[in-house]
């Protein structure tokens, strides 16, 4: 392939990506990625997330992570993460954890301990108002 | 001379798809910050605005997808103002996947005007800061947290190593206890900055009122 063809080839490809692009502008509002990577090995000062519905299901959020309500009671929430996250800091919001948005989630409290006997989990609790338990979505931090 | 037309074809095809952007998908997701007053005005951020859409609820607007990220948002203020307490929450914007929809409300439920920091993280990143901190003002852990002290009932000081930290990052806090074997009352907190490394964590009761909780705290300063 000489100069002339091999530019003409890499004019044409260069212009088909450039075409393809603008022809579909892709998937804009379709689901969005439910997690990422994790980060490299035993790195420093990491995070994690987790986006939790009220129902106690993991909406998104770091790889391997987890969530469970099982045998809990109402607005008990345990996140499990892919490490030991015993000597983490652990940040909740309140907020829903749909996909392409919502409603404002009304006000309420949230808490957050380690989890007991678990050194990946962290212990959320989440309350209306009123100070009584109730199941509510979230969004959860942890810094390592 | 046509070979050189070509090949600036080429470049400038090559470039085109990042300029279809505007009219197409957002970037990918992308971890940021912002902090702003009650009145919507943005005290610092990574390239967000806020749009003051009624009282107590705001669109925070950006480039990059985030819907697909967690948000931790607290009220609270980007200066040493000590704000009226305030709960905050924080949901992606219907329909429009690079918005935020954060709302404050008084303690009575109602919206209510009031500061906020907002920190989104799509990707695992490192920290910038965190703490956790006893009731009684014990410093139990953290990421690059170098002290905290008790400075009046439910008020505290945390400071950081970053000396900027108090005016240029974004902070977040959570009522929680430093152990695992035991859960924490119902509360919330503020934040604000003091000055340096230093910022203030106002912990609060179910009823507003200024109690000794313990918290862990969160901060944002860079992507």
């Amino acid at each position: 392939m000489n100069l002339k063809t091999g530019s003409l080839a890499l004019a044409l490809s260069a212009i088909a990506l450039g075409s393809a692009a603008a022809a579909d502008p892709g998937p804009y509002n379709v689901a969005a990625p439910r997690e990422h990577a994790a980060p490299p090995p035993a790195p420093v000062h990491t995070s994690y997330d987790i986006v939790v519905n009220k129902f106690g299901r993991r909406i998104r959020g770091s790889a391997g992570t987890t969530v469970t309500t099982k045998g809990l009671d109402k607005g008990n929430f345990i996140a499990d993460f892919p490490v030991d996250v015993s000597a983490c800091v652990y940040v909740a919001t309140l907020g829903r954890a749909t996909t392409d948005g919502g409603v404002d989630e009304i006000p309420g409290y949230v808490t957050v301990v380690g989890a007991n006997g678990d050194n990946a989990g962290v212990y959320i609790e989440t309350f209306g108002l009123g100070a009584r338990l109730h199941n509510r979505p979230f969004h959860l931090l942890v810094a390592c | 001379m046509r070979n050189i037309s070509l090949l600036c074809i080429a470049f400038a095809a090559l470039l085109a798809p990042d300029a279809v952007v505007a009219g197409g998908p957002p970037p990918p997701p992308q971890n940021g910050f912002v902090v702003a007053k009650g009145d919507g005005t943005v005290v610092r951020s990574t390239l967000y605005s806020v749009f003051h859409v009624t009282t107590g609820r705001y669109e925070v607007d950006t480039i990059p997808d985030i819907h697909p990220c967690a948000y931790s948002v607290t009220a609270g203020s980007g200066d040493s103002t000590i704000p009226s307490p305030a709960i905050a929450t924080a949901v992606g914007r219907t329909e429009n996947h690079t918005a935020i929809m954060v709302a404050t409300f008084g303690q009575d439920g109602s919206y209510a005007d009031a500061g906020f920091h907002l920190i989104v993280r799509c990707v695992n990143a490192q920290s910038d800061g965190a703490a956790v901190v006893d009731p009684d003002g014990t410093l139990v852990r953290g990421v690059l947290a170098t002290s905290a002290s008790h400075t009046g009932t439910g008020t505290y000081d945390v400071t950081f190593n970053n000396g900027a930290f108090s005016s240029s990052c974004a902070y977040t806090a959570a009522i929680g206890l430093s152990g695992s074997e035991d859960v924490s009352a119902p509360g919330f907190a503020n934040v604000a900055a003091v000055s340096g490394g230093t910022i203030a964590v106002m912990t609060y009761d179910k009823n507003g009122n200024p109690a000794d909780l313990g918290f862990h705290v969160f901060g944002a300063c860079n992507l």
